[in-house]
């Protein structure tokens, strides 16, 4: 019996086990193993400071989306031995053998790399809104505040869902408007990058946005230190902003395992082809998701697209067939704007995001790079998508490319 | 199995089986509609998800649909909706199909008429025509001695004369042919080229400058220096257009984020830059003071640090 391994039960790992085990006959055993029981919506996490979702909404059992025949291990990876085709688990839940092995334990957030961001303050002044805890904790928070100064700051890129910084910038004004407290509230925005929007269209066509939100913008601002303290926050080249609240985006890194493997680049990713998705210099490991080093974004949508690739790849490479150079870092992302609206982007490693209609020319019913209440609901609906369709390895009618059809260039 | 199922339960005889047969058959029938069952609530699952989903978001397009359909009553769009099903009605009621079938053959005929006749040089002529209906001073009733006198006097009534009898002309001659003339006649390759030419101007005049003329500057884009292009005294010219000297320091994080760049595709963050050049964070910001991650790819020719948008 040969065997394939699946580490990481989330939205990529779920997915190439459900279109696997349906592909695959009896002469292969799948074992997919994560560290706990719990599947998070991540895209949720957004809406959840603003009371749009609450918890249960967000958290289903990840057994549920497991189909049978594939070995469900709740366990703690130790490491990945490459040269003996192992994974080691901790706490003597034993050793996995492999003859594929696919990675996708996705990225984590690290904010204790940031002096004092965890110190004074924690979820007290200073929120992350990328986990469940952190941004729960955030709503309530919000929910208390009378006003002041709210700062949101990446500390350094990449990150998952690189627009959901905005979003919630969006989102939160639209929320302190409801509250009837936008005038006392100052947003403000610090970012790496030198500025909000950084690819032309999208600067052309979006720019009016933090104008129209009143979000004042801090470029080029890398995070040295929090004073949590003080309640201010540091960057590099001297600039002290003071804030009432901090909603940090702190650094992101790939899986301990990965870097107890010694297999990973400084951060954690795991260095992966971008194109046949084979994680480079290791034989029969494949990567997808949030784990990979790709220049492309971190996201459930990418996972996605990268799924239809792989799961071709790795057929071809039980088959002995050469693998397909596929995957053109096509991402897809709805951007909560405020207000009932939306926005669509899709876009891959060469062609920024344009204007247009997605997916059908000219109909939509999604539009491209534009606010509107359809691309709103869209968001609002893909959550249905994601449970019963995406991670259940179902096919969407999509094209795993990125198509020029309907865009404008 | 199910046809284990159909041989016991269905062809032997109910009264010669004995109790452990039929109860075994059962059993294996049991099975196979379990199984079956299971399928049933398995695909039933997404349908009862998807109704509890779409709940809320139903109500927030109905609200947002009755918002946007109150805002086109306010501005009269359904009168005039209702307007048009009257109009429409007494069109069907005068009108038989066959009309409309005529209508729709001669549509591009129509159209070419049309057109012609919108030319800005038709219209002015039906303009200056409309304007002499509306001067207070309308000519006196002329006898055929005054008209010959005019048309001696006046050029512009001769030409106008000329022009009445040549259009005279041209209606006998499309009396005499069929009355029905084709469309290829109609020169439909240069009537396009009239026809957006001196509309084009005016149908933009009015309208909202685009918006790029408003946002502000596009954000400042590189793209990679190839590297026979890329040197270092490439890098030093840029340096010194911003007034800053390049060292071996400075060499070591540019060349590094150039190789980066080559290897993976992307420019290497503030992080990685540290963590593999074994500088710290400060020590690059001593070199690069200003926007570091920015100013070293443009250094080293390569596109800058960027997010999805």
């Amino acid at each position: 019996m040969k065997k394939l391994v699946i580490l990481g039960a989330g939205t990529a790992g779920t997915m190439m086990a459900n279109k696997l085990r349906h592909h695959l006959g009896d002469d292969w055993s799948i074992t997919l193993v994560d560290r706990d029981e719990d599947h998070v919506y991540q895209p949720g996490l957004l809406f959840l400071p603003f009371g749009i979702y609450n918890e249960t909404d967000l958290v289903r059992r990840r057994r549920d989306f497991i189909p049978e025949g594939v070995d469900f291990r709740v366990a703690e990876i130790d490491v990945v031995r490459p040269d003996k085709k192992q994974v080691v688990l901790q706490r003597d839940a034993g050793v996995l053998d492999y003859d594929i092995l696919v990675v996708a334990t996705g990225t984590r957030i690290v904010p204790a790399e940031t002096e004092g961001m965890t110190g004074a303050g924690w979820h007290e002044s200073v929120f992350d809104f990328y986990t469940l805890d952190g941004s729960a904790k955030l709503r309530s928070a919000l929910e208390r505040w009378k006003g002041g100064r709210l700062i949101l700051n990446i500390v350094d890129m990449p990150i998952k869902c690189p627009v959901a910084p905005l979003e919630f910038l969006f989102l939160a004004d639209h929320y302190f408007h409801e509250a009837g407290i936008r005038d006392a509230v100052e947003l403000v925005f610090a970012t790496p990058l030198d500025a909000a929007f950084t690819k032309p269209r999208a600067a052309e066509t979006l720019g009016y946005l933090l104008e129209q939100k009143q979000i004042k913008l801090e470029t080029n601002f890398t995070t040295k230190r929090v004073d949590g303290a003080a309640k201010q926050l540091h960057s590099y080249d001297g600039r002290a902003l003071d804030y009432d609240i901090l909603v940090t985006i702190p650094l992101h890194a790939g899986s301990e395992w990965i870097k107890r493997s010694g297999i990973g680049d400084d951060m954690g990713f795991l260095p992966t082809d971008k194109h046949t998705l084979k994680a480079e210099g290791l034989e029969d490991v494949f990567a997808l998701g949030d784990t990979t080093n790709l220049p492309t974004s971190k996201a459930g949508s990418v996972a996605h697209f990268q799924g239809d690739v792989l799961f071709k790849n790795i057929t071809r490479h039980i088959r002995g067939l050469e693998l397909l150079p596929e995957f053109d870092g096509h991402a897809n992302c709805f951007i909560e704007t405020g207000f009932g609206k939306g926005m669509l982007i899709d876009f891959n490693y060469d062609t920024e995001p344009l204007p247009g209609k997605f997916p059908l020319p000219g109909i939509g019913p999604f539009s491209l790079l534009r606010e509107t209440a359809i691309n709103h609901w869209g968001k609002l609906g893909f959550k249905w998508v994601y449970w019963n369709m995406l991670i259940t390895g179902r096919e969407l009618p999509l094209d795993h490319r990125m198509l020029m059809a309907g865009k404008v260039a | 199995m199910q046809e284990q199922t159909s041989t016991i339960a269905g062809a032997m005889p109910r009264s010669k089986a004995t109790v452990e047969q039929r109860l075994a058959a059962l059993e294996v029938q049991l099975a196979h509609i379990t199984t079956q069952l299971d399928k049933v609530v398995a695909a039933q699952k997404p349908m009862v998800d998807f109704r509890q989903e779409m709940e809320p978001i139903m109500r927030e397009m109905m609200d947002a649909s009755i918002a946007h359909l109150a805002h086109l009553e306010a501005r009269g769009y359904f009168d005039f909706a209702r307007e048009m099903v009257y109009l429409v009605d007494r069109i069907v009621e005068d009108y038989s199909p066959e009309d409309l079938h005529q209508l729709a053959e001669q549509a591009a005929n129509i159209l070419d008429t049309v057109r012609a006749l919108t030319q800005p040089s038709v219209m002015a002529v039906a303009r200056d025509v409309a304007q002499a209906f509306e001067e207070e001073r309308h000519p006196e009733p002329q006898g055929l001695w005054g008209a010959w006198r005019r048309i001696r006097k006046e050029k512009n009534l001769r030409r106008g004369i000329g022009f009445a009898l040549d259009l005279l002309g041209r209606v006998g001659r499309a009396v005499s042919r069929a009355p029905r003339f084709s469309r290829a006649e109609g020169g439909k390759s240069a009537a396009p080229a009239q026809l957006t030419a001196p509309r084009a101007p005016s149908k933009h005049n009015g309208a909202p400058a685009p918006r790029s003329s408003k946002s502000p500057a596009p954000p400042e884009q590189l793209v990679f220096v190839a590297d026979d292009a890329w040197s270092r005294e490439y890098a030093s010219g840029i340096a010194a257009s911003i007034g800053m000297q390049l060292g071996d320091g400075h060499f070591k994080l540019i060349e590094f984020a150039r190789d980066d760049y080559k290897k993976n595709g992307s420019a290497p963050n503030i992080r990685r830059i540290t963590t593999q050049t074994g500088l710290s964070t400060s020590q690059v910001y001593e070199l690069f003071p200003r926007a570091p991650g920015l100013t070293i790819s443009r250094l080293a020719g390569v596109p800058k640090p960027a997010g999805c948008i």
